[in-house]
Parts: structure tokens; sequence; C-alpha cells
């Protein structure tokens, strides 16, 4: 599977479809990100952007690793999947973790 | 009960057990738990409907494969469903580190494998069965608690 655009197995579509998925989340987090600042906006959605886009990231890398590890998964759009996941699900956990440091609680 | 010849065979795989009906029966059940609570604003209600909805996604499972003569075994055969107890774990103990958002992630990454396992890969733990469905059914869960009980 060396050298291919698209995967060519089913744990490369699932990563690739992930990465579609965490593309779009990044993309309405920053739409949403500009709303949240309203000071009425809806409760619960808008300040749990970040998790939200935190899943696709996880399931992209995980899939992604699992792919390249164990099923010879080599194409350009698991490895993209699987590296943005990876910075998301980075960003994001130093994220909670600087909260867990600084308030006694992650998030 | 297995297959009956004489039951649709061109039709959804699942009403053909006996387990899948009960898997639909629970289903209902649990459906009509979150209309329930919703209506009456009973939390405790809402919180069983989730648990029917957990045991009904295991019937239904089971029910698949009991539909396909598949025999099931209780640890993962797969690389993929080996990382989804991995993960589950992960996401377990970092819950208990308070760092849910992380905890979550993994929890959905642990969902995400599952499913793969259990549908591309052959998967057939009843392990990965039960680590996949938990952290799906907390999920949606919590999800639609935002709905049922709005803050």
């Amino acid at each position: 599977m060396t050298g291919s655009v698209l995967p060519r197995s089913p744990i490369g579509r699932w990563t690739s479809v992930f990465g579609l998925v965490l593309v779009a989340a990044l993309v309405l987090g920053l739409a949403l990100g500009l709303a949240r600042r309203a000071p009425d906006g809806p409760p619960f959605m808008l300040p749990g952007a970040g998790v939200i886009e935190m899943m696709p990231a996880a399931a992209a890398f995980f899939l992604g690793l699992i792919g390249i590890l164990h099923y010879r998964e080599r194409s350009f759009a698991v490895w993209t999947a699987t590296v943005l996941g990876g910075l998301v699900l980075a960003a994001g956990t130093a994220q909670d973790l600087l909260s867990l440091i600084q308030f006694g609680t992650g998030g | 009960m297995g297959i009956s010849p004489t039951s649709h065979p061109s039709g959804p795989r699942l009403p053909r057990t006996a387990l899948g009906w009960w898997a639909a029966a629970v289903g209902i059940v649990a459906a009509a738990g979150v209309v329930v609570s919703a209506a009456t604003g009973n939390a405790a209600v809402y919180t069983l409907a989730f648990l029917f909805a957990l045991v009904s996604g295991v019937l239904g499972f089971l029910a698949m494969f009991r539909s396909r003569s598949e025999a099931t075994y209780f640890l993962p055969r797969t690389p993929v469903g080996r990382w989804t107890v991995g993960l589950f774990a992960a996401g377990f103990v970092l819950l208990f580190l308070r760092l849910a958002p992380t905890a979550f992630a993994a929890a959905f990454a642990a969902v995400a494998t599952g499913l793969l396992s259990m549908l591309r890969y052959g998967e057939r733990s009843l392990l990965v069965l039960v680590l996949m469905l938990l952290p799906a059914v907390f999920l949606l869960y919590f999800f639609l608690g935002e709905f049922v009980f709005p803050h």
C-alpha cells in the first residue's frame, strides 16, 4: 500500500472518514468559537467545542496508528489524518493537563 | 433458537433470532424510558433507560452473531480488538485522574475501534463488545441528557 493517495483497507477508510469529520469539526469549532463570545449563547455545546474536536481527533489518530502499525496502511490520506488527529489530541490533552494543574480539574 | 428457513431470507438479520426480538423489545423499552423521563423530568428513569439500551445493544450484537452462526469468545483476537480494550482502560484511568475531556476522547476512540473490529475485522469477543458499548451508551447518555434535562 505504499505510494497510494487513498486508503485501500477498511481501517484506512475509517481513519480517513474520521479525519474528514475532524476537519469539519475544526471548521465548525471556529465558527462556534466566534459565537461563544456572545454573553447569552447556548449553554452546553459551545464551551464543549474543544471536547467535540478531541473525539474525532482521537479516533483518527488511534485508527491511523493501528492501520500503520498492524495493517501496513501507508496511504497519504491515512498519514495526514493520523498526524492531524495526533496534533489536535496533543493540544487538547495539554490544555486538559494545564487546566488540571491550575484549577484542580481538567476541561 | 437458530435461523428459521421460512423466515424472511432477504430481510434484516436481527429479528431472525429470538435474541434479536429480545434486543428490539428491550430497545423499545429504553426509548420509551427516555421519552417518559423527558416528559416527567425523572432522572432515575433516564438512567434506567440507558441501562436497558446497553442490554439491548449487547443482545442485538449477539443476535447478529448468532444469525450468522458465528462463535463468540471472551478475549479479543484481532489487533483492533486489543486496542479497544486498551483505549477503554486508558479512558477509565483518565476519568479517575479528572482529565474528563481526554477520557471522553479515549472512550470515543474505543467505540470507533470496537465498531471497526466487529464490523470489518470479524472480532467476536464479548469483552470488546461490552467495552465498546459501555462508552457508546455513556457518551449518548451525557449528550442526550443535555437535551432531556437542559440547564
